[in-house]
């Protein structure tokens, strides 16, 4: 192959083809870097002035407030503490109650009387003697 | 829209192709051709359109930044391989003369691949995007003898390797 022939070969070359999509890609992707950086350009001034005002805003301040006065002195009046404050369970053992012996049923008894005022009620207690 | 967007889409549309076709050429594949010609585009759009003086000046621009980030592109990688073939347009009209025809561009792509960087930047620009050697020169930002010795040491070494696959 001869210097002229691979020149030709070589002209040849600049007539193939570029794919479409790959100049679309390109043109798409260029598009949106370069919109992008445009947004950023006017983000990062905005962003700095977001920033001042919140600055100047929110700076911490020292504020002098009047001295109140003393709240009184309030005595709580609460229950005084139990001895315990652990609450303690005492088993107690109740001593059987002691039966009440035959015949003696009605050892205890009470008679009510009302009388014509009904906030007045008379009850007469009786002992085991009937007394 | 603002007129300098106006004027750098006209500017991308107008060379899209060129850019993209060198890095293609320089690269052997598209994906990292797109890469490159998108961002030579970018650059045009942060260096602004008003910076340069005319259309040749642009194009010149262009081509010196494509070819610069491909170069860096290549000098990353150890090796790289073409992996993709573009379609073949047909100018003959026998079958087999288009078969030999699309063989010989095969191999001569191939035969690329393993040229030195620089020569192949220059056979690139020079013989294949037709760029005049000055142009060529300014786009590598070389002299205008150093590019014509690049190409013939170029073409020399195509010649050999294609002779070695006997075409």
């Amino acid at each position: 192959m001869t210097d002229d022939e691979i020149q030709g070969l070589l002209r040849d070359l600049r007539d193939d083809p570029v794919p479409a999509d790959s100049l679309a890609r390109v043109r798409m992707r260029v598009t949106e870097r370069t919109s992008r950086r445009g947004w950023r350009v006017w983000w990062v001034p905005a962003m700095a002035v977001v920033w001042l005002v919140l600055t100047v805003v929110l700076w911490p301040y020292r504020v002098i407030e009047p001295v109140a006065p003393p709240a009184p002195a309030v005595v709580a009046q609460s229950p005084k503490p139990t001895a315990s404050v652990h609450p303690v369970i005492i088993a107690t053992v109740r001593p059987p109650k002691p039966r009440p012996r035959a015949g003696s049923a009605s050892s205890h008894g009470s008679i009510r009387i009302e009388t014509a005022d009904p906030d007045v009620v008379l009850i007469f207690l009786t002992d085991g003697g009937g007394e | 829209m603002h007129d300098a967007a106006l004027m750098f889409d006209a500017a991308v549309r107008q060379r899209e192709t060129q850019v993209l076709r060198i890095a293609y050429r320089m690269l052997g594949n598209w994906a990292d051709a797109e890469d490159v010609a998108q961002e030579t585009f970018v650059r045009l759009h942060r260096k602004g359109l008003a910076a340069l003086s005319d259309d040749a000046a642009v194009g010149a621009w262009l081509c010196r930044v494509a070819v610069n980030l491909c170069l860096d592109r290549l000098r990353s990688r150890s090796r790289w391989r073409l992996t993709e073939m573009p379609e073949l347009t047909a100018q003959s009209s026998s079958p087999e003369t288009e078969t030999l025809r699309a063989e010989q561009k095969r191999l001569l792509l191939e035969a690329l691949t393993q040229l030195p960087e620089r020569e192949r930047a220059a056979v690139v620009l020079r013989e294949i995007e037709g760029l005049s050697t000055a142009e060529t020169a300014a786009a590598m930002g070389s002299t205008e003898p150093t590019v014509r010795s690049q190409v013939s040491k170029a073409i020399g070494h195509l010649r050999a390797l294609l002779t070695k696959e006997k075409v």
